[in-house]
């Protein structure tokens, strides 16, 4: 195990593909919370932007951003392994295939990981800013629902990047990979709405996708029974599940993704 | 024709096949390498080479067949016997962003050697002062030699590598001559997949000859090519020379030599030789047992024969 996490180390503490998208997705985040800040800094109170109410923002702005971000990082980091044919040499040199597929997913990990804690970083960082505003800084650190919501998120990366392994290894190139990966959750936003307007079995169904379990976990509502409740009550077709169900679901399909990507490896000529 | 080895063997295989969707790449290949032996698989592009030796590395799984690494290890499914082989396929297979010890810190990571072996590694095909330069700033020829020192890496009992002269000058080639034949002095099994009969033949002791994924021989190059297989003669009539000699039914090879012809026989009998091309009218005045080159032999056993005698040089 300590191997095969050396082993991912050392391509990923040189690779753009990694630091670059952590980068982007980083600075990308703090400039979407920039506007809500700058307002609440010019009129405390009035607008959003404080925290720890701000976190439900943040958290949830970061899943959605990790969709294509973190998808592409984890499809460049599986996928250039076969362009450049490593996967090939690393099997070659001694590795097994379930040893490499296990060196790429622990890699993932370590890339969702750094995702994760980037965004935990930034908003602990606004927690310091505000508490230079505020009397009591103690109270602004978190509440709760938050620390399930950062856990909500580690769950919904996890999800991301597994599929992100699946597309990199199955399909012929990082490009392709890509394109395919964000296509792949794209189409179910509106496959998710029309399924759930359409009633019935697909309707029933709805909550189940992967993209549902990536919405739920993002929604506020989902982690608290009361909410959960007053949400669907105000709108029964919305697929949203409780943030357990959704976690369960989206460990479910993590695992799913990396047996597909097994599959693809384990009977094909490298 | 094959032949086997004394030597406690080090690769093994028994009927191995290849076969992509309609195309038989590799058609029962029976072979056995034995410990501290130098072998080239022999064949023109797209005869099966690589694909024999991916089966044997353990990246292109067999149809049917069975290779036995080291003695005990079923070499497609079981990966560890790989951790004792040095190897490459093609084209290099490194991280071009890596710098070359940067890439060679995979390899021993993965086959659990001591980073010192790195240095040892780079410094024995003269790319320390290259080291910790990106991959991808190499030339072919580094590329190469760091291929080499990814292989040698380990230490390993067996190398095995595809094509290693490709891309090389002649000082490169000079150069992987050398690795390859302290590789074979050093005692550890060479196997090498080529094109080039003539780097084979200074480099190998062993080789198997393939064509259309069928081993037509593997032995020894002594046993293939022995003494007297090929005559040079000389007649007086030295311009029909060449078309008689290459209706002599046991002829193999026809090429022209100075005033006279190389002419491959595959009986070895050249008293026979001499009264046919008595018989043909020419009158012979210099016949002499030639060894034929192995690019000879090799064209002979290829199919060119099938067609016509082919000249060669």
């Amino acid at each position: 195990m300590v191997r095969l996490i050396l082993l991912e180390w050392i391509k990923m503490r040189k690779r753009a593909a990694f630091w670059v998208p952590l980068g982007a997705f980083a600075v990308l985040l703090g400039l979407a919370e920039a506007p809500a800040y700058y307002r609440h800094l010019r009129q405390p109170g009035i607008h959003g932007g404080r925290m720890p109410g701000e976190w439900t923002t943040l958290l949830s702005n970061a899943s959605f951003l990790a969709l294509f971000v973190l998808l592409s990082a984890t499809v460049i980091l599986t996928g250039s392994e076969r362009g450049w044919r490593t996967q090939r040499q690393h099997v070659i040199d001694g590795l097994s295939r379930a040893e490499y597929l296990g060196a790429k997913t622990l890699g993932a990990l370590m890339t969702t990981i750094a995702f994760w804690a980037s965004v935990i970083v930034l908003g602990f960082g606004l927690v310091l800013l505000d508490a230079n505003l505020a009397a009591d800084a103690s109270a602004l650190i978190a509440e709760p629902l938050h620390f399930r919501m950062m856990a909500g998120l580690f769950l919904i990366l996890v999800l991301i990047s597994s599929f992100g392994v699946m597309f990199g290894e199955i399909s012929g190139s990082a490009a392709a990979g890509i394109v395919v990966a964000i296509f792949f959750f794209l189409i179910q936003l509106p496959t998710v709405v029309m399924m759930s307007l359409s009633g019935g079995v697909g309707g029933a169904l709805t909550p189940y996708l992967p993209i549902s379990a990536v919405l739920s976990l993002r929604d506020a509502a989902a982690y608290d029974p009361a909410a959960f409740a007053a949400s669907l009550e105000r709108d029964p077709t919305q697929a949203l599940l409780p943030w357990t169900h959704a976690g369960a679901l989206a460990l479910l399909y993590s695992a799913g993704a990396l047996a597909a990507a097994w599959l693809s490896l384990r009977w094909r000529d490298l | 024709m094959t032949r086997g080895s004394a030597l406690a063997a080090v690769v093994e295989t028994v009927d191995l096949t290849k076969r992509f969707r309609d195309h038989l790449a590799v058609d029962r290949v029976t072979l056995r390498i034995g410990q501290g032996e130098s072998w080239a698989i022999l064949g023109p592009n797209g005869s099966g080479k690589t694909t024999l030796l991916g089966m044997l590395l353990g990246v292109i799984r067999p149809t049917s067949g069975r290779i036995q690494l080291f003695g005990e290890y079923d070499g497609v499914r079981d990966h560890r016997a790989r951790l004792r082989i040095g190897a490459t396929l093609e084209t290099p297979n490194y991280y071009p962003y890596l710098s070359g010890y940067d890439n060679l810190q995979i390899t021993s990571t993965i086959k659990r050697v001591p980073k010192s072996a790195i240095s040892r590694a780079l410094e024995t095909v003269g790319l320390s002062n290259r080291a910790r330069d990106p991959v991808k700033a190499y030339s072919l020829g580094m590329k190469q030699r760091l291929v080499i020192a990814g292989a040698l890496l380990s230490q390993p009992e067996l190398v095995i590598l595809d094509e290693p002269l490709n891309g090389l000058d002649p000082e490169g080639m000079y150069e992987m001559r050398e690795v390859l034949r302290r590789v074979h002095a050093e005692g550890r099994a060479l196997l090498i997949a080529s094109h080039l009969i003539h780097e084979v033949e200074r480099t190998c002791t062993h080789v198997a000859l393939i064509r259309a994924g069928r081993v037509l021989y593997s032995g020894t190059i002594d046993e293939l090519i022995p003494i007297g297989s090929a005559v040079f003669v000389r007649a007086l009539d030295s311009e029909n020379l060449l078309q008689r000699a290459a209706g002599y039914p046991a002829c193999t090879t026809v090429r022209a030599e100075g005033d006279g012809a190389v002419i491959g026989i595959a009986d070895g009998d050249i008293a026979s030789l001499n009264r046919w091309l008595v018989a043909q009218g020419l009158d012979v005045i210099q016949l002499e047992p030639r060894r034929p080159t192995l690019e000879e032999v090799y064209l002979s056993l290829t199919g060119a024969r099938e067609q016509a005698p082919v000249a060669v040089g």
